[in-house]
């Protein structure tokens, strides 16, 4: 019968308009489904400092630590992470300034540091702060961590000058052995034998200062840890200070037929080890302390922000939202009106019904993204470095799968009142679990599996990569949420046809 | 009058008129322990109204979800159209229409959009719905109200609006639960008008009703109570069969004494005799034939009568009295088996 052939599809659409209508007719819904999350978006931008603000402290310095004189060379390497707001020895007052709220932490510092290092002991600067927010106290640790390694590398910048004023008598001595040199060339040329006994024995006294300078500024920079390039230019400069005293020995052996050309090799050792001293005394005490610096570069073009990366998971996630909700609503307002009954009796199946509503939800959901997207590249400058179809492709697989979700929990609810509060319980495992804020890195093996049990967390992964780094979707997220979404629908379809069909008992 | 739309035509594979549209037997439904439905026998045949009369609770609609496959017995056997309807293919299920007890439908769509939804839903195309749509909503008398959202308009509009969509695919049979609650007396009216044009034309309708007074546009009344299914009966007989036969009052001026009652209780074809403001009111047999009798009985008594005539309760009274009486006879039986 011809009606029977356009029953289905009649059916189909009839119910995709219904939904439609049933969407248009709440124009504020939609209008705040679009405005709320790009308002939240475009306010969090403009609210986020791009660094953090720096913490308020009241430092405690006891009047006999020897800290407090250097105190104030000590916070200026602070200055990015710390304010500081007051100095002083009270350490109840600034407790209490704590405790009020008036400082962010108290940083309390030793009273006699150079006793503990005596003892072999490390020095304790105790950071005391009353956050309980577990990335602030990170924030707080990292901080403290960060401040400590700037002293420290202080201390350890001042012990290398030191050291490298140590250096300084290995100069005088490599100029004395210079000179001689000089000389011992001149006397073996002239053939001048008191000359050469003369010029030896300066070279004598020199190369036994110049062995010890050399062996103290090894030592030193070994124990210092400074870069391998200077530990090996020390190494070499001991080395090459035991071959100038073999030398000076040979020279002594030679007697009165001293050989020219071994006097030239020794003028030419003692300049080089003349310049290689020069440049280790050279070298600025806070580049051996901190002879390496990061230099961090993203190599992913464009200038980013923080709402580029929370735009596209903020959008996915409304996405999901947005299925789970009307998904899981649409059959328990049905059931609650009445309107299950009515539809169990008509000659309409499962299949007609879910797909018209799918459909439906489909075109609401893919508006509402198309709009979003739209809001926040036009007006919060949010890049789509990615083509157009992957987005689409990525939203429609999000919405999917979204949708069959909220038609599955629609099936375990009994009241929309319910189903509001299973949509509340996806958002907030969403949250936590889909890489929203905490990357999925972050989580343990089973804490992994919830992420994946949520559309978002694929859809999120996908729109990042599309719309920041210009890639295409990663066709293992594409199938796992195309299967996540058709294991939805063959549930949805099969809870469905149970509800339209059965009768009750 | 809009002409009222025809059902459609009994299809091939429908049983032979002899054969009961709706037929069950020793029905029994329970919810949690509690018995709703208690043996109900019931035949209804193509081409009749049956009103479903009975107090509320008394398992009313529960016979109609069981009809409509909605729900399954808990034993006993429901047919229609000769099958089990809790196992209906959609072609069967297309034949029948069900107006549940309560409006149930979107409120988010227009009364249009609403026809349309139950008009898809039924499969039918598109070529001849606006006119026919047009002629339901002018049956229902909301042909000036089709942009209105359902959630604006009243309880009667909606309730209009639900019967309106039952019909919309011309079902043979209809399950209409209470269709005239919240609409005026006028619509009333013109709505069993339209019942019966349906039936007329081979459409049967099983209608539950709280207005006991609708019995009589019904051509069987089925009267409930506690589950069971007291009687099935054309409402003319409904009287008879509420006071165990005809009535007939007697006025008369003097007031008898009793044992002049005693006398008139016991000619032949009086059931009861009972005392009323104006004189006696007899039940009887046959009233044609046993009021001669009376009034013989009276004039040897000396009694003078001043007028006879037919007692004509209103169908609320005659509805009590079945209800009473069943439930007088059930107090009866439980005591005896006590």
């Amino acid at each position: 019968m011809r009606t029977s052939f356009w029953r289905t599809p009649l059916q189909t659409l009839t119910f995709m308009r219904k939904e439609i209508t049933d969407a248009v007719h709440q124009p504020r819904l939609l209008i705040t489904l679009v405005l709320g999350p790009f308002l939240i978006m475009g306010a969090f931008g403009l609210g986020y400092r791009e660094t953090p603000k720096p913490l308020d402290a009241a430092l405690v310095v006891p009047e006999a630590s020897p800290l407090k004189s250097q105190i104030d060379t000590y916070t200026k390497h602070l200055g990015s992470y710390v304010h500081v707001v007051s100095v002083s020895s009270d350490a109840a007052d600034a407790s209490r300034r704590l405790q009020d709220g008036d400082v962010d932490v108290v940083v309390s510092f030793p009273a006699d540091p150079m006793q503990d290092v005596l003892n072999g002991q490390q020095s304790q600067i105790t950071i005391i702060h009353t956050r309980l927010d577990p990335i602030e106290q990170t924030a707080i640790s990292f901080a403290s961590s960060l401040g400590v390694d700037q002293m420290n590398s202080a201390v350890l910048a001042a012990i290398i000058g030191e050291g490298e004023q140590a250096a300084a008598p290995a100069n005088d001595a490599l100029a004395i052995a210079d000179g001689a040199t000089t000389k011992l060339q001149a006397a073996v040329k002239a053939n001048d034998a008191a000359a050469i006994q003369a010029a030896l024995a300066d070279l004598d006294s020199s190369s036994a200062a110049i062995a010890a300078a050399a062996r103290e500024t090894s030592v030193l920079l070994t124990h210092i840890g400074t870069d391998p390039a200077t530990s090996a230019d020390a190494s070499q400069l001991v080395a090459r200070a035991g071959e100038l005293a073999a030398t000076v020995t040979q020279i002594h052996q030679q007697g009165d037929r001293v050989d020219a050309g071994t006097v030239d090799a020794l003028a030419t050792s003692v300049s080089s080890m003349r310049t290689q001293f020069q440049g280790l005394a050279a070298i600025s005490p806070n580049v051996l302390a901190q002879p390496f610096v990061p230099k961090v570069q993203l190599a992913v073009p464009g200038v980013h922000r923080i709402t580029d990366w929370y735009a596209p998971a903020a959008i996915v996630l409304i996405l999901q939202q947005f299925g789970l909700a009307f998904g899981a609503l649409t059959f328990v307002r049905e059931r609650q009106l009445g309107i299950t009954d009515v539809l169990r009796v008509a000659p309409v199946n499962a299949g007609p019904a879910l797909i018209g509503k799918y459909l439906a939800y489909l075109l609401l959901g893919g508006a509402v993204g198309a709009t979003l997207t739209a809001l926040v590249v036009k007006l919060l400058d949010v890049p789509i470095a990615g083509d157009l179809g992957s987005v689409a492709l990525v939203m429609s697989l999000t919405l999917f799968a979204s949708i069959g979700l909220g038609f599955v929990l629609s099936l375990l609810c009994r009241t929309d009142g319910q189903a509001v509060q299973y949509a509340l319980l996806v958002l907030l495992a969403s949250l936590f679990f889909s890489g929203f804020f905490l990357s999925l890195g972050q989580l343990r093996g089973a804490a992994q599996v919830i992420g994946w049990l949520l559309p978002v967390t694929y859809g999120m992964q996908m729109l990042r990569d599309v719309m920041l780094r210009g890639a295409a979707p990663n066709p293992s997220l594409v199938l796992g949420l195309a299967g996540f979404g058709v294991a939805m629908f063959v549930l949805a379809l099969l809870g469905t046809r149970r509800r339209m069909s059965a009768t009750e008992t | 009058m809009s002409s009222w739309p025809s059902p459609s035509t009994p299809s091939p594979s429908a049983p032979s008129p002899s054969t009961p549209v709706v037929q069950t037997a020793g029905v029994v439904k329970e919810y949690a322990n509690a018995r709703v439905l208690d043996g109900i026998d019931l035949a209804v045949d193509r081409g009749h109204i049956v009103g479903l009369i009975g107090p509320s609770g008394c398992g009313k609609t529960t016979l109609v979800r069981l009809l409509t496959g909605i729900t399954a017995p808990t034993s006993g056997e429901v047919k229609v159209f000769g099958s089990d309807p809790t196992r209906f293919p959609a072609s069967t299920r297309s034949r029948f229409g069900y107006m549940p007890q309560l409006p149930v439908l979107f409120p988010t769509l227009s009364v249009w959009g609403n026809l349309t939804f139950m008009s898809s839903v039924y499969g039918q195309g598109l070529r001849h719905r606006r006119r026919r749509l047009g002629e339901l909503l002018e049956l229902v008398e909301l042909n000036g109200d089709r942009r209105k959202l359902l959630a604006h308009c009243s309880g009667g509009m909606q309730r209009r609006l639900a019967l309106a969509a039952v019909l919309v695919h011309r079902p043979e049979l209809l399950f209409l639960d209470e269709p005239t609650a919240g609409v005026d007396p006028i619509l009333r009216a013109r709505f069993w008008d339209h019942f019966r044009g349906l039936r007329d034309r081979g459409a049967t309708l099983i209608v539950p009703t709280q207005y006991v007074g609708e019995a009589a546009m019904c051509d069987q009344v089925a009267v409930m109570s506690a589950g069971r299914l007291v009687t099935v009966l054309p409402p003319t007989e409904l009287r008879r069969f509420a006071y165990g036969g005809d009535v007939v009052c007697f006025s008369m001026d003097e007031v008898l004494q009793r044992a002049d009652v005693q006398r008139l209780a016991a000619v032949p074809g009086v059931r009861e005799v009972r005392r009323t403001d104006v004189g006696l009111r007899f039940v009887v047999d046959d009233e044609a034939r046993d009021v001669v009798a009376i009034e013989q009985a009276l004039a040897g008594l000396g009694v003078t009568t001043a007028s006879v005539e037919p007692f004509d309760p209103s169908y609320e009274d005659v509805f009590v009295a079945i209800i009473e009486r069943d439930r007088a006879a059930r107090g009866a039986d439980a005591a005896s088996a006590a």
